[in-house]
Order: C-alpha cells, then sequence, then structure tokens
C-alpha cells in the first residue's frame, strides 16, 4: 500500500521541492497544500497522509496553528507531523516540538533526505528513529 | 518603476483613528480564526504598513507575524514602500518575511529591490526574493536569476521554479542546459512544461526519447501534457 505524505507550504519552490525529491518514489504518493486550512481540505479529500510536512510562516493558516487544531481533532496522535523552518528560527522549532510536531527540517534542507525521514517517520511504532523531537536533516 | 525605500516620515500615531489601529492590530492574534481575518482585512486597509512592519518583525509571536504578513500583503502597493525599508533591516529574518510579502502585493515597483537580495548571503533571504519575482512574474529579472544558476543546489532549485512560474520563452535554453544534471534535471523538465512553447517541448520530447530511468520519462510525460493542455484553443 502507498505512504501518502502532505505537504503544506506557501512557497511553490518547496513544494516543487517535494515534487522532485518524493513525487516519483515507487509507493509514495504526494498531496500538496498552500496553508493549514487546505491542508484540512485535502485531509477530507484524501483522507489521512502517513506524514505531513507544514511549514512554520503561511498565510490564512500557520504551522503551529495547524498543530493545535491537528491536537484537539486527535489527528496528531495519528499522523505525525513534521514542521519547516528557517536557519535560526529556534523559537519556532521549540514551539512546534511543544505543539506536538515529531520532527522539524530547517531550510535550506537536502531535498534527498526527505525520504529519509518519511521512511524514519513512517517505520514501525517502537522502531529506530520513531521517537519525537527527532530532526529531519 | 522603481520605488526608493524613502525614511518613514509620519511615526506619530493620529489621536482619533490610532485606537482603532491599536485595536486591530492587538485582534491580529486573535485565536478565532473568522475575527482574526476580518482584522486581517481591515489592518491591510486602515493600519499604518509600518506599524504592521513592527509586528512582522516581532519574533514572539508567530500568529500575530503571519496575520501582519497577511495583512502587509493584502495592502498591495500601500505597503510597498514600508516593505522596501524593510528590507534593510539588520535582522535578516525580518529582511526574508519583507522578501516574501513583497511578491504578494503584487507590484511590480518592487522587481529591482527583489533582484538585489539575490546575492543576499543567507540562502533564504535570496530564495524568499527568487520566490516573489516568481509571483510577480518578473520577465524582466530572467538574466539576473539565470546568473545564479551556478548557485548552491537550494538557490538553484529556487531559480529553476522561478523560470517556469515567469513562464518566458527567454529562459528555455539555460533550463535545456541544466538537463544533463540528474540532482535538478525533475525540477527543468517541470518548469519547461509550464513555459510550453515549441523549444520547450522540442526539449521535452527528446529528453523523452533519451530517457534512462522511468522518473526521467514520467515526469517528461507529465511535462508535455501541461503544456499542450495550456496552449491556447484556436476554436
Amino acid at each position: 500500500m502507498k505512504k501518502t505524505i502532505l505537504v503544506v507550504d506557501d512557497s511553490s519552490m518547496v513544494r516543487a521541492l517535494f515534487r522532485a525529491a518524493l513525487g516519483d518514489v515507487e509507493d509514495l504518493q504526494l498531496h500538496q497544500a498552500c496553508n493549514g486550512a487546505e491542508a484540512f481540505e485535502a485531509i477530507k479529500q484524501y483522507g489521512e497522509p502517513d506524514v505531513i510536512f507544514i511549514d512554520v510562516n503561511m498565510p490564512v493558516m500557520d504551522g503551529l496553528e495547524f498543530l493545535a487544531l491537528a491536537a484537539k481533532t486527535g489527528l496528531q496522535q495519528r499522523v505525525p507531523v513534521v514542521i519547516i523552518s528557517t536557519e535560526g528560527r529556534e523559537e519556532d522549532v521549540r514551539r512546534g516540538l511543544e505543539a506536538g510536531a515529531r520532527a522539524y527540517v530547517r531550510k535550506p534542507f537536502q531535498p534527498q533526505r526527505l525520504l529519509a525521514v518519511v521512511e524514519r517517520l513512517t517505520a514501525r511504532p517502537g522502531g529506530p528513529g520513531n521517537a519525537r523531537g527527532d530532526q529531519g536533516t | 518603476m522603481t520605488r526608493e525605500a524613502e525614511p518613514r516620515t509620519n511615526t506619530a500615531p493620529q489621536s482619533g483613528s490610532d485606537s482603532l489601529a491599536l485595536a486591530v492590530l492587538a485582534a491580529l492574534e486573535q485565536v478565532d480564526r473568522p475575527t482574526r481575518s476580518q482584522a486581517i482585512a481591515q489592518a491591510a486597509k486602515t493600519v499604518d504598513p509600518d506599524d504592521l512592519i513592527e509586528v512582522m518583525s516581532d519574533g514572539d509571536n508567530s500568529r500575530r507575524r503571519n496575520a501582519a504578513m497577511e495583512a502587509l500583503g493584502r495592502g498591495g502597493t500601500r505597503s510597498v514602500p514600508a516593505l522596501l525599508r524593510a528590507l534593510k533591516d539588520s535582522d535578516p529574518e525580518v529582511v526574508m518575511f519583507a522578501a516574501s510579502v513583497l511578491g504578494r502585493t503584487r507590484d511590480p515597483a518592487a522587481i529591482p529591490h527583489l533582484v538585489s537580495l539575490l546575492d543576499h548571503a543567507d540562502p533564504n533571504v535570496a530564495q524568499a526574493a527568487i520566490d516573489s519575482l516568481a509571483q510577480l512574474r518578473a520577465t524582466v529579472a530572467i538574466d539576473s536569476l539565470v546568473k545564479i544558476l551556478d548557485r548552491d543546489p537550494w538557490l538553484r532549485f529556487a531559480v529553476v521554479n522561478a523560470l517556469g512560474e515567469i513562464g518566458d520563452t527567454k529562459a528555455v535554453e539555460p533550463l535545456a542546459s541544466l538537463l544533463s544534471d540528474e540532482t535538478i534535471r525533475l525540477g527543468v523538465i517541470e518548469a519547461l512544461g509550464k513555459i510550453g512553447s515549441a523549444a520547450a517541448l522540442g526539449h521535452l520530447a527528446r529528453m523523452l526519447h533519451e530517457s534512462q530511468d522511468s522518473a526521467t520519462f514520467g515526469a517528461c510525460l507529465k511535462a508535455i501534457g501541461q503544456a499542450l493542455e495550456s496552449q491556447p484553443d484556436e476554436k
């Protein structure tokens, strides 16, 4: 069964980077959204993904607000969320992890590493790398 | 037209409207989304953009910061002078946020200022400028963008994506020259599909024919399909 990834970022470049890195990986399906509200719409339409990558800074609904809502609805307990932050925004990373994100990637990141993050986070419960606060890159 | 980042001249709050502006600024951090959306719409029209820049520069509250950025973007041309001043901030984070909002203003006056950020030492600032040039469909920036295609992989990918978004045929040959580089090939194929000119289709057809792997083959098919779909209907 295919693993599904949802990438949520208002930057067309970051979404394109995910498409290039993960779009043609066998057994992986990629969905995209431009903000947290669109992410919930995508989940309604395609079902819950196996991993969500979400930017912290976005219009309409940002990554931290998405995490708070995902915690309320129980989504966060079922689907690991990885926050996308920029170098130097330690506060955003800390708040994201406190809000329930499982891991983070910092821009600029190496696209080749995204698959490794997905594999770690979709490993069996208790398996290696499935711990909270696991850094992506 | 180039708008200069003139110093802020009107910093004294006007007493009549000031309390309203303060209330709108406070409402930007409302948890309730409909209330916040109303505040953003109001702030875009009435709050001094320099006050919104101050909120945007505050790293402590991301909800408020994102709301201020949204209001500045929606403010369009009225936000541009304040955003241009913010490009000179000593904090690269503030410069990055300002650069990223300038694309949302849809004001082409921002283009030369964004081009001047392409050589910024912080790759996230340069990427924000590239993304905004893409949003502004800045055909005049193509030569400057092509010049930085030899930078690090992150910026290279940003430029390739931007050249596709801008969609000008002038970018076809510089993009095609990158098709031999497998680290960026899939991004280049997608960009050529977005440009969709006869020359771009020619390169995609050749790549499709010569492709050695399923990822390249699939990406070429998809890009050709997108290019054909975007052709104007002759009927």
